[in-house]
């Protein structure tokens, strides 16, 4: 029986290993070795706020692909974060592969990760530096000024800035921004369920 | 999915009411003026908001219609109570561009104050529930055709696929109908197949140059907001779609026809999504054996008159039209791009009454439309119709395509403005035959202008020189017209148009050496240049080169199989009688 259980550790070790690599987490175990071509020393850690059925954070994903393609390599850990207890792991990896998201993903089923960050709507972002403190939160770009009404191409790019301030050793100019789209809070939360 | 239950909101008195109003946490904030909050708890999904919303938001709020995510069970709506109270409250859903009070529309989208008012106190008391087995029963869509089987579908062959990113798309596709004698159509319908479909336009082109013009150009179809001059709207009809825009229904005897060996144009503007889109629409058309005896006319109202300086943010433009009959105006489609505002269209009538048209004080160039009146509305003779546009190009206009802000001039692209509002009406033959006399002269001064207007932008605009001079050269002016002309061949001596009209000239004069070396440079820029063809066909004939000119009309009928003057010219070159005097072509 030792080697039969021996062999299970190995087997549950591997599927969990597997795990890792389909890089969806529980809430905010997050670990930085889950951020392709990340450095050892994380520079920022960057969440940002999406669910599958939301239009505005959808037409985001060429752009929040290409910043996580731009960042990452220089150190920047990103997440998408998934406040919607309503969605299944498979169902967010279906919906990242038809818009070509390769982001690690992290289920907020508690909206605990969300306060922390002070994400209240979706798409957002919260920006992290790597003393821990909150130093960016609010739109990624300010193509949307309201629901409905959306600039031609963004004219301030907020999320980038922020990560371009930290990078270099400034301090980040603007901390917060007004994002638009979903509210967070009104999707219910686990704790608030019935069943 | 129960987030608060009807029993403790009950209990809450008219404080806590208060409070959770200012509680940015439960979407609080003020209710909309005018409305007079329920009993605290009272309003519960099943009570009071699935009928507002299954009313008024779920035909598009649902699998496989417009709307991006669907409205259509408790747990869908409660968990965007919130946002749906924004949009509800500022009237940005349902869309309706409209005022309300200003003009009578068929399939008026929008909310009272107390539908307003209640989806909003909802929301800020927590959006309960409510019994389940209260709640009414969601709209069934029927998902096929709502007018039954269509007598023809049309689509494009292939698939266009929109990027996942960038902006807008315009692309314009030509669906070609099975060789037919003429076809009446009672109805339309347009089925999208996809969201990224944000708005369409459909045309007649009785000639062949959109379907030349898909030819020339890679891919299904051919971009951008401009189609050719040939595709109209037919006979006055607007065809077009909006999302929740049903089937378009002709009122009796007021079909719209499809000449023989014509195309339909389908412009679409396309949003991207975040994700490849395939792109396939289809169009359901239903016929009748009935030719329209009811006519209507489409009257255009606009400016090219348009010249904003950045930072401008309230430029006004006007038109007005005095009526030269007795009329009845049945639809209107205004139009401007991102920098309109608010626009306005009205009639003064002879006793100095303002009738209003339609107002829309915030306008969208997402959500543009045509709007049909509820009832013909009747101006008599010496009426005026006005436009009153305002546009605003400062940077707090977040539409504006330009930051900082440009100069913006009339012009057919999304950075430049336009100022249009169609006019439809409906008159007796014989007024709406003084009707296009009338606005004959108009539309040609109208395109005089914007070809000047262009110049001034910008003097190489080959396009604009071939439009201004072939007008000239028609109107008697001749050297002032073939000065543009030789300027469009100059400025862009590739395009093929100023050839072409040069040749006519040449023609006309009888120059006929000159004259076939114009038509011969225009098929060689383009080989699908069939008018050119027929020319050389004409000239060769009137020199008695018989089998020269029928190798030309042949060719005009290789590109143009209904072209009418090359059949009758190759019939009765076929004959063998002296060939007949041939007919000018235009």
């Amino acid at each position: 029986m030792n080697g039969a259980r021996r062999i299970a550790a190995v087997f549950w070790a591997l599927c969990i290993g597997v795990a890792a690599c389909s890089c969806i987490h529980q809430n905010s175990a997050a670990s930085s070795n889950s951020n392709k071509g990340a450095d050892a020393r994380i520079a920022a850690k960057v969440y940002i706020f999406v669910n599958n059925d939301c239009p505005i954070a959808n037409r985001y994903s060429p752009e929040i692909r290409r910043l996580y393609e731009q960042y990452a390599p220089r150190g920047v850990a990103f997440w998408l974060v998934h406040c919607d207890p309503q969605e299944t792991e498979a169902g967010v990896r279906e919906h990242n592969q038809q818009y070509s998201l390769t982001l690690p993903i992290i289920m907020d089923r508690d909206q605990s990760l969300a306060r922390r960050c002070r994400a209240e709507v979706v798409p957002s972002a919260s920006v992290f530096s790597d003393q821990g403190g909150l130093v960016y939160h609010g739109r990624i770009d300010d193509r949307l000024a309201e629901i409905g009404r959306e600039r031609p191409q963004p004219s301030r790019h907020d999320l980038a800035e922020a990560l371009d301030a930290i990078l270099t050793h400034r301090p980040v100019a603007v901390a917060e921004t007004r994002a638009v789209g979903c509210y967070i809070s009104n999707v219910p939360r686990l704790s608030q369920q019935t069943r | 999915m129960n987030p608060r239950s009807n029993a403790a909101a009950a209990r809450l008195p008219l404080l806590w009411l208060f409070v959770l109003q200012s509680c940015p946490c439960f979407g609080g904030g003020d209710f909309i003026q005018g409305y007079v909050p329920h009993q605290a708890g009272s309003l519960t999904f099943s009570s009071h908001i699935a009928k507002i919303i299954f009313e008024n938001c779920a035909g598009c709020h649902q699998p496989g219609q417009s709307g991006p995510f669907p409205l259509m069970d408790y747990a869908t709506v409660s968990k965007r109570s919130r946002l749906i109270a924004d949009v509800v409250g500022r009237r940005f859903m349902p869309p309706w561009l409209p005022e309300h009070g200003y003009g009578e529309f068929v399939g008026e989208r929008r909310l009272t104050v107390e539908q307003i008012g209640e989806i909003q106190q909802w929301s800020a008391e927590g959006s309960a529930q409510g019994d389940p087995a209260q709640t009414p029963a969601p709209p069934v869509s029927s998902g096929g055709w709502q007018l039954g089987r269509p007598d023809l579908i049309l689509s494009n062959a292939e698939s266009y696929e929109l990027p996942a990113a960038g902006r807008d798309v315009y692309r314009n596709f030509v669906l070609s109908l099975p060789a037919q004698p003429t076809r009446y159509v009672r109805a339309m319908e347009f089925h999208p197949g996809n969201r990224a479909i944000h708005h369409a336009s459909i045309r007649v082109d009785p000639t062949p140059e959109s379907r030349l013009r898909d030819r020339r150009e890679p891919g299904p179809g051919f971009g951008g907001m401009e189609m050719p001059p040939t595709a109209e709207t037919p006979e006055g009809h607007f065809l077009s779609w909006q999302p929740g825009r049903g089937p378009y229904v002709t009122a009796p005897g007021s079909a719209w026809t499809i000449p023989p060996g014509a195309d339909l144009v389908v412009q679409l503007h396309l949003k991207p999504s975040g994700k490849p889109e395939p792109i396939q629409p289809e169009l359901g058309l239903y016929f009748t054996d009935q030719a329209p005896t009811n006519h209507l006319f489409k009257l255009l109202l606009g400016s090219k008159h348009i010249d904003i300086p950045p930072g401008e943010s309230a430029y006004v433009v006007e038109d007005h039209f005095r009526l030269p009959v007795d009329v009845q105006v049945t639809a209107l489609n205004p139009h401007a791009h991102y920098l309109g505002k608010d626009l306005q269209g009205f009639a003064i009538l002879p006793d100095g009454t303002r009738k209003w048209l339609i107002w829309i004080p915030r306008w969208s160039f997402f959500w543009q439309g045509d709007y049909r009146l509820k009832q013909p509305l009747a101006l008599p003779a010496g009426s005026e119709l006005h436009l009153r546009y305002t546009y605003d190009n400062s940077d707090a206009n977040p539409e504006n395509p330009s930051h900082p802000p440009q100069r913006v001039r009339y012009g057919i692209q999304t950075t430049d403005e336009m100022a249009e509002l169609w006019v439809q009406l409906s008159a007796t033959p014989a007024t709406l035959e003084v009707l296009r006399q009338v606005c004959s002269e108009r539309v040609l001064q109208d395109i005089i202008t914007a070809s000047e207007t262009r110049l001034q932008i910008d003097p190489n605009d080959a396009e604009a020189h071939t439009r201004l001079g072939s007008i000239q050269v028609s109107s008697g002016l001749i050297s002032q017209g073939l000065r543009h002309l030789w300027a469009a061949t100059n400025a862009d001596p590739q395009l093929d148009s100023p050839h072409y009209y040069l040749g006519l000239h040449y023609r006309q004069q009888n120059q006929l050496a000159a004259a076939r070396r114009e038509f011969q440079k225009t098929i060689q820029l383009n080989r699908d240049a069939y008018k050119a063809y027929g020319n050389l066909g004409f000239i060769a004939e009137q020199q008695g080169h018989r089998s020269e000119a029928e190798k030309y009309f042949k060719q005009v009928l290789e590109i143009y199989p209904q072209d009418p003057l090359a059949s009758v010219e190759l019939s009765a070159l076929k004959q063998a009688d002296p060939p007949a005097t041939p007919a000018s072509k235009k």
